[in-house]
């Protein structure tokens, strides 16, 4: 439906985009994902036509380079929602479809369509002064989607509302885009939302797509250290790899001597660079790896349970010794923070697997990644060197 | 990697910077080329460079006489001013008595009163055989005074100029944040320090925007000079004499020369600086309460107050009462013995005292609507083009304000009294465009600033929302930009159309017999002693003034 290739696009030396490369499939919705300034909002601009980038932009097979804004056929709810103070919620939604030269029936159909997709039917002549912000917020998506555009963007839809009302409003509005089956192109600085509205997630760093996945993916296997660090919380340590035994990286974690060595998910299995194996120990670790907080094992140590090692298979010591610097209880999830050496390790332990007695403030413990979650490890000097 | 990466163009600027160009070019021939064709006939004697205007300029004393009553007319306008208007503005504004409201409504008026109009009400009022006088001489007071001079000039100045003190101190000190007023008390100021040391200062930008177009107006001031000045004369008044007098090459010169004064001005007024201080803590704390003194005094102050916007009302009040006087029914009586419509009705029937009303009102109207279109045009495309040309096209805009209506009245009577078409250059004097050409770049600053202003507070995206939902351009315009705009345009066009319709300075030397305006018969009908009519005129113009006020008041409630 869209595809995007190579674009580009600067204000003067600024590079806001820098080659980004997208499709979008029919009946799909895309969130783009990132930080602000990463250039998703000029991204949407660029689409829309407000803004000229160099590059391939192609909607339904046809090239929209020089089409103006206004005949792209591609609908854009604002983040502001830039609904028109001077005209009701009819002439706001039928503004578009009269634009278009649409006949007095077919419109009146479709305002009633649109306003019961968003459950204002009866709203017809209210003022936008008069409505609550979650009631703009939906003025806006009916009147950008009564011209049944080909494509809808959607700038961070969802951000002028508040917490509360932005949860019960993400709902109905992921409703609506399914029901109305548009390919969508969603800007969002939160993950929830992302994760929640895109059946797929591109996330855009400084002008350029990172990775572009389903979320699970995103989480599990990130491609850059910058998805790595972006998406969800992790613990990051210095790491330097060991062998390679059957396809699988080993490292070792925190210190080049360490006695531990860790199974990972190298990027060598995803991008074919290889990772050397390097022999002698010290200097700067040549590696960092990301581990997740509910991804470890944490033991008490001197306790009941101690761990044989030789039952582990790997013939030494896979354990690191730390200390517990702080517990904090929240909700279903207790979060621990584990200070071993230098680094400070978060652990996240469901409630109900933890001894409230046995782990404390000062307690000291043992801990390492839980077997079959493989952490992920990057290159130190960033992802592309 | 690539082959080039596009510099952005944000959108509307396509296209946006050939618009503005010739926008500009059009308000360049209008507001600019005049201005030049003056300079270039005041160094020039039959077609070839001459200075010997510019050293007869040089040499004559009355010149330099006027040059310097100009120069210290308008200073002693801007104290009068600000020592009538300042006061009013800290009483309606920090004291609350019965009656604030309204009075200090009925206080702001004469800021919509065409200048010729008060002078004329003081003529009637103040005047050798005004209603003072003869009250006076019929309680047996044998005094006897003309009104005449710069004392007369000042008078009606610091009268007319007032309003922009008080409303600009009223204004700023209903912004000022109680939360200074009440830190300054809690660290102990007094009353007077508070004064000198918080809220002056906090007033000084809008005391400096007051006494800048006090100064301004008062040296592009005409009215008063030309009815009260008698020998007096300043740079206006001496302009329209010697191109009465037919010596144009000196007229061109003194134009000039009042031109660059006002430009002066403007400049060393700039380098007054009249940002707002600090820009403030962005948060909004107390609202400052008005005083309330006690029932003694707040009714004492009611009734200072009724009696000061009493004085301040009574030549409103004179002229209506002097509309209801018919010709030659009031002589040597202390009142006017005979009162009915009889002015009115002539006015209406008789077909050659009806046109000049006409004229004004069409004159106007055409003025008024071409000057919002290209109010509107050239804010837009200043906006959106950017840069150099974007500024250039706001102060092209924005100049006819700085410079004295005089000024263009000559410029454009220099540019369109020959017929060079590509030279841009039409004989239009004579004929009825020249009227309505003057009050549309007289109108330009006033629309084109309420365009701009609008449109600077439109939120952009809504346009590109238009846009995004398939509305080409000319309906973005239609649909969206000017209905959001139409109160900053009704209020522009208003206050435009007013100013137009009372227009005397222009007026004066630009019209021919069959397009005089209301202003012009207005004069001749002094000048036959016909005072009843000439109130008439007046009481019809301020009858405009207030449908204009009412038309601002709604936008304020809006």
């Amino acid at each position: 439906m869209l595809k995007i290739r190579d674009l580009h696009l600067a204000y003067g030396a600024v590079e806001v985009l820098r080659g980004i490369d997208l499709d979008v499939e029919r009946g799909e919705t895309v969130a783009l994902l990132g930080p602000s300034g990463s250039g998703k909002t000029t991204l949407l601009r660029v689409l829309m036509g407000f803004e000229q980038g160099s590059g391939i932009v192609e909607l339904r097979g046809k090239r929209l380079d020089g089409v103006p804004p206004h005949r792209r056929g591609i609908g854009l709810v604002f983040q502001n929602y830039a609904l028109f103070p001077h005209l009701d919620v009819r002439g706001n939604v039928l503004f578009g479809p009269r634009s278009l030269g649409w006949d007095a029936s077919r419109c009146e159909e479709r305002l009633g369509e649109m306003l019961e997709l968003v459950g204002l039917t009866g709203y017809e002549r209210r003022r936008i002064g008069e409505l609550s912000g979650g009631q703009q917020q939906r003025v806006a998506l009916a009147r950008a989607l009564a011209t049944e555009p080909d494509l809808l963007l959607l700038d961070e839809p969802l951000s002028n509302l508040d917490p509360e009302l932005r949860e019960r409003t993400r709902q109905q509005l992921a409703d609506a885009l399914r029901a109305v089956e548009t390919t969508c192109l969603l800007v969002t600085h939160e993950q929830d939302e992302a994760f929640e509205l895109g059946d797929r997630v591109a996330v855009l760093s400084a002008g350029r797509l990172e990775q572009v996945d389903v979320p699970e993916r995103l989480y599990r296997t990130p491609a850059t250290a910058f998805v790595a660090s972006f998406i969800g919380r992790s613990s990051v340590l210095d790491a330097w790899p060991t062998e390679r035994r059957g396809g699988e990286l080993r490292v070792r974690p925190l210190r080049a001597d360490a006695e531990a060595s860790w199974p990972v998910l190298a990027p060598t299995e995803r991008s074919g660079s290889p990772i050397e194996v390097v022999g002698p120990p010290g200097g700067e670790a040549p590696l960092r790896m990301w581990v997740r907080p509910e991804d470890w094992d944490v033991e008490v140590r001197g306790g009941e349970r101690r761990h044989d090692a030789a039952a582990d298979g790997s013939g030494g010591e896979q354990w690191l010794s730390g200390t517990v610097a702080d517990v904090r209880f929240a909700g279903a999830l207790s979060y621990l923070e584990i200070v071993v050496e230098e680094a400070r390790i978060e652990v996240a332990l469901l409630q109900g697997r933890v001894d409230p007695d046995a782990l404390q403030r000062g307690c000291a413990v043992r801990l390492r990644p839980r077997s079959g979650a493989l952490p992920v490890v990057f290159p130190d000097r960033g992802p592309s060197g | 990697m690539t082959a080039g990466v596009a510099s952005s163009r944000r959108f509307g600027a396509v296209g946006a910077s050939s618009g503005a160009a010739l926008v500009a070019a059009l308000l360049a021939w209008l507001v600019g080329y005049p201005l030049l064709i003056t300079l270039l006939a005041a160094v020039q004697v039959d077609g070839s460079f001459s200075l010997s205007a510019v050293s007869e300029f040089g040499r004559r004393a009355d010149e330099w006489m006027a040059l310097w009553r100009s120069i210290w007319t308008s200073i002693a306008s801007v104290v009068l001013a600000a020592a009538v208007g300042v006061p009013l503005a800290f009483l309606f504004e920090r004291a609350d008595f019965p009656g604030r409201r309204l009075l200090g409504a009925l206080v702001a008026l004469p800021v919509a009163l065409p200048p010729l109009v008060g002078v004329i009400a003081f003529l009637f009022l103040y005047g050798e055989s005004g209603f003072v006088a003869r009250l006076l001489q019929a309680m047996g007071f044998g005094v006897r005074w003309r009104l005449q001079g710069a004392g007369a000039i000042l008078l009606v100045h610091a009268y007319s100029m007032y309003v922009y003190f008080y409303l600009f101190t009223r204004a700023a000190l209903a912004r000022i944040d109680g939360a200074y007023h009440e830190a300054a008390t809690a660290l102990g100021c007094t009353p007077i320090r508070r004064l000198a040391r918080v809220t002056l200062p906090l007033l000084r930008p809008a005391l400096a925007g007051a006494a800048l177009l006090t100064f301004m107006t008062a040296l592009a001031s005409f009215s008063a000079p030309y009815i009260f000045g008698g020998g007096f004369r300043v740079m206006t008044t001496q302009i329209v004499a010697s191109k009465l007098n037919g010596d144009l090459a000196l007229a061109h010169v003194e134009t000039i020369a009042l031109a660059a004064l006002a430009l002066a001005a403007l400049v060393a007024m700039r380098w007054v600086d009249t940002a707002a201080p600090g820009g403030a803590t962005g948060l909004r704390g107390a609202v400052l309460r008005r005083r309330r003194p006690s029932a003694a005094w707040r009714w004492l102050l009611a009734v200072v107050c009724t009696a000061a916007a009493g004085v301040l009302m009574l030549p409103h009040l004179t002229l209506l009462l002097l509309s209801f006087v018919p010709p030659d029914t009031w002589t040597t009586q202390a009142l006017p013995p005979v009162l009915d419509l009889g002015n009115y009705t002539i006015l209406f029937a008789e077909p050659e005292r009806l046109r000049p009303l006409v004229n004004s009102l069409w004159m106007a109207g055409v003025a008024t609507a071409l000057a919002v279109a290209l109010g509107l045009l050239a804010a837009r495309f200043s906006l959106r083009a950017g840069g150099r040309l974007g500024r250039l096209l706001e102060g092209l805009v924005a100049l006819p304000w700085a410079i004295p209506g005089t000024v263009f009245a000559i410029a454009l009577a220099a540019t369109f009294s020959v017929s060079r078409p590509w030279l841009g250059r039409f004989l239009w004097i004579g004929t009825p465009w020249i009227l309505p050409l003057a009050y549309l770049v007289r109108s330009l600053p006033v629309t084109g600033r309420a365009a701009l202003a609008g449109l600077r507070q439109l939120d952009p995206s809504l346009e590109e929302a238009a846009a995004a939902l398939g509305a080409p351009p000319r309906r973005r315009l239609t649909a969206v930009v000017v209905p959001l705009l139409r109160p900053a345009l009704v209020a522009g066009a208003a206050l435009a159309f007013l100013t137009a319709a009372g227009d005397f300075v222009t007026s004066i030397v630009l019209y021919t017999y069959s397009t005089r305006p209301i202003s012009i018969e207005v004069l001749s009908s002094l000048r036959l002693q016909q005072i009843g009519l000439a109130a008439t005129y007046g009481v019809l113009l301020m009858a405009l003034s207030a449908a204009v006020f009412l038309v601002w008041g709604r936008r304020d409630a809006v």
